[in-house]
């Protein structure tokens, strides 16, 4: 008990130096959660996939069009149940700062294959029925402030020309990760009817497939056939399960992703140096009582786990200011990373918490081994006779 | 004849400055009878700091032998050594060399830390020895908020908490005023006398000296013997 009350109190000793060094620490818990909230946001996509859906693209690239008709022998392969359709329609919103992410799609099998999307019977009715109507996600109607009935003057870049489109519907979704809420939704037939005139080219295309699988169907051997079926077309097709087609665009952010993970080590080689630094002047300083324990008979194992104690206490400081922190802050992230594209979750999860204590027990331990080592090797005359 | 509590025979101990050797003790050997209250004087330089770490097993003779109650130190390991200390040896410093953060109670509690004592069994050693050196009223102060007699006090019951074969004091006065300087040395005159503790005291000040019962004096390396 003696110890343990000497380790609290030597850890308190210096209060601003400890607060400084648990500020510093918090700030980076808070960066590296922040920093794993990016990296999880990634992977969320790939975690709440579908197991039914199966994603068909143009085999050479993500961005090349398939041809409408192939939703007719698409629809007959055994064991799809029901094929959707959609394509990309970007556009701005008043200037191109003022983007979002906006789809073209099949209204008619847009909702049986998103079940995800919550909408009252009367908003889904109501799109359904009005050809220039849209749906928009709560987070994107909060962003500009827009309501049921609305018209968004949007200007189309990839479908040229100026667009109205009346807000029919404001949704949320069951799995954000999936169908984000900061979306916009038309319908395909109608951008495909504009492209008539604008574009006639690009007529009758869509950007992507999604095939939903009947009950009991083995999904690989449905999207064996269906590659099977364009196999040897003008436009052979890639299809992958909802889950396996995001995780090849998460992977093609490997490089980033990498980075990511790289700058996670570097923030927490950061903290141990911050505690290194804090430590080391502390031990310095106690130099001469450390001296004085051992004349009393305590062995370098006692002296090691006062210094291990120290850090723990110090560290694990750092990373409950900085979980403390994290929680608004993911918020306010959310907030700013919906001035971009997507509105992202940012849900703080246990894993996150969980790897930030568990990160900060290690740096905790790393920050002693020198100081530790340093008293383990003094003897306890170099001890008695040190001039702090 | 009375067992001897130290000693020592043939001790040198040499160091290395700057390339050059420098003997501090030379082929020293006498024995110390339990019970002794023993004064060590000499001029600063002469080894007498070096003779009480040698016999307190902190520091290591260069050659021969010294046993202190009834063990030889120079085999033991740094560990084992520490082990031996903590039940036979309290030290005294000149500096008091309390730790700052934790009360009077809390320092003289340290040393049995390492014991098996119970919570309480500690608690009722630590009043114990503090009643000993007149401060049982200042048990929950800090050394901050003590005068540097208290604090030297508080060292002397830090000194004899775990009941030690023998108490070493290195210039335990040389920090103190006349009167808290008497304080103390009338204190480890009473331990010697009333409880019998062996005390070997290291000074240079020939007042503190003649509370001993015998007076040696080191002189480069070189312990006086009596006529």
């Amino acid at each position: 008990m003696t110890l343990l009350r000497l380790m609290l109190r030597n850890t308190i000793r210096r209060p601003v130096r400890l607060a400084l060094t648990i500020g510093g620490l918090a700030m980076v818990v808070l960066a590296f959660g922040l920093l794993r909230l990016t990296l999880d946001e990634w992977h969320s996509g790939v975690k709440a996939a579908a197991n039914n859906r199966l994603i068909t693209v143009h085999a050479m690239s993500d961005s090349l069009q398939l041809p409408l008709a192939y939703k007719e022998r698409l629809a007959v392969i055994p064991g799809v149940q029901l094929v959707h359709y959609g394509n990309v329609f970007g556009v701005e919103y008043r200037d191109a700062k003022e983007s979002f992410g906006a789809f073209a799609e099949q209204m008619g099998t847009f909702f049986e294959t998103y079940p995800e999307i919550l909408l009252s019977d009367g908003e889904r009715l109501a799109l359904l029925k009005d050809r220039s109507g849209c749906l928009i996600g709560w987070k994107l109607a909060a962003r500009f402030g827009w309501k049921l009935g609305d018209v968004i003057p949007l200007k189309g870049t990839t479908h040229p020309g100026n667009w109205e489109l009346v807000v029919r519907g404001i949704f949320h979704s069951k799995n954000p990760a999936i169908m984000g809420e900061g979306e916009l939704y038309m319908h395909w037939q109608v951008a495909n009817e504009r492209l008539k005139t604008t574009a006639p080219d690009r007529v009758d295309q869509v950007g992507w497939y999604v095939a939903t699988t009947a009950p009991g169907a083995n999904p690989r051997t449905v999207v064996a056939a269906i590659d099977a079926t364009f196999a040897n077309s003008f436009a052979e097709t890639r299809t992958e399960r909802e889950q396996a087609y995001i995780a090849g665009w998460v992977a093609r952010a490997g490089a980033l992703l990498d980075a990511l993970h790289w700058l996670s080590g570097v923030m927490n080689g950061i903290a141990a140096l911050v505690l290194v630094n804090a430590l080391a002047m502390a031990v310095r300083e106690r130099t001469r009582e450390y001296g004085v324990m051992k004349t009393l008979g305590f062995q370098p194992r006692h002296l090691v786990a006062l210094v291990l104690g120290e850090s723990l206490l110090v560290a694990l400081g750092g990373a409950l200011v900085g979980l403390a922190l994290l929680y608004p802050a993911a918020r306010i992230y959310a907030v700013m990373v919906a001035g971009g594209k997507t509105v992202g979750t940012y849900e703080i999860t246990a894993e996150t918490v969980g790897l930030c204590l568990g990160v900060m027990v290690l740096v905790g331990v790393v920050a002693a081994l020198w100081p530790a080592a340093r008293l383990s090797r003094m003897t306890t005359l170099e001890g008695l006779r040190h001039r702090g | 004849m009375i067992d001897p509590v130290v000693s020592l025979h043939n001790v040198t101990k040499t160091y290395s400055r700057g390339g050059t050797e420098v003997s501090v003790l030379k082929d020293l050997s006498f024995v110390i009878p339990a019970g002794t209250f023993l004064a060590i004087m000499g001029p600063s330089g002469s080894g007498k700091s070096t003779l009480l770490n040698v016999m307190a097993g902190i520091d290591r003779p260069t050659s021969g032998s010294v046993v202190v109650a009834g063990t030889r130190l120079d085999g033991l390991s740094e560990g084992d050594m520490a082990r031996w200390r903590t039940r036979h040896i309290g030290y005294v410093f000149q500096t008091y060399n309390l730790i700052p953060v934790l009360t009077a109670a809390e320092n003289v509690e340290l040393p049995l830390a390492l014991t098996h004592l119970s919570r309480r069994e500690r608690a009722d050693h630590v009043k114990t020895a503090l009643r000993l050196v007149g401060l049982a009223d200042r048990m929950d102060h800090y050394p901050r908020q003590l005068s540097g007699g208290q604090e030297q006090r508080v060292g002397v019951a830090r000194a004899i908490v775990s009941d030690p074969t023998m108490i070493l004091a290195d210039e335990p006065t040389g920090n103190l005023d006349r009167e808290s300087a008497d304080d103390i040395l009338t204190l480890l005159a009473r331990l010697n006398r009333e409880l019998g503790k062996t005390i070997v005291m290291v000074t240079h000040d020939p007042r503190a000296a003649e509370r001993a019962q015998m007076i040696r004096h080191l002189e480069k390396g070189l312990l006086e013997m009596p006529p």
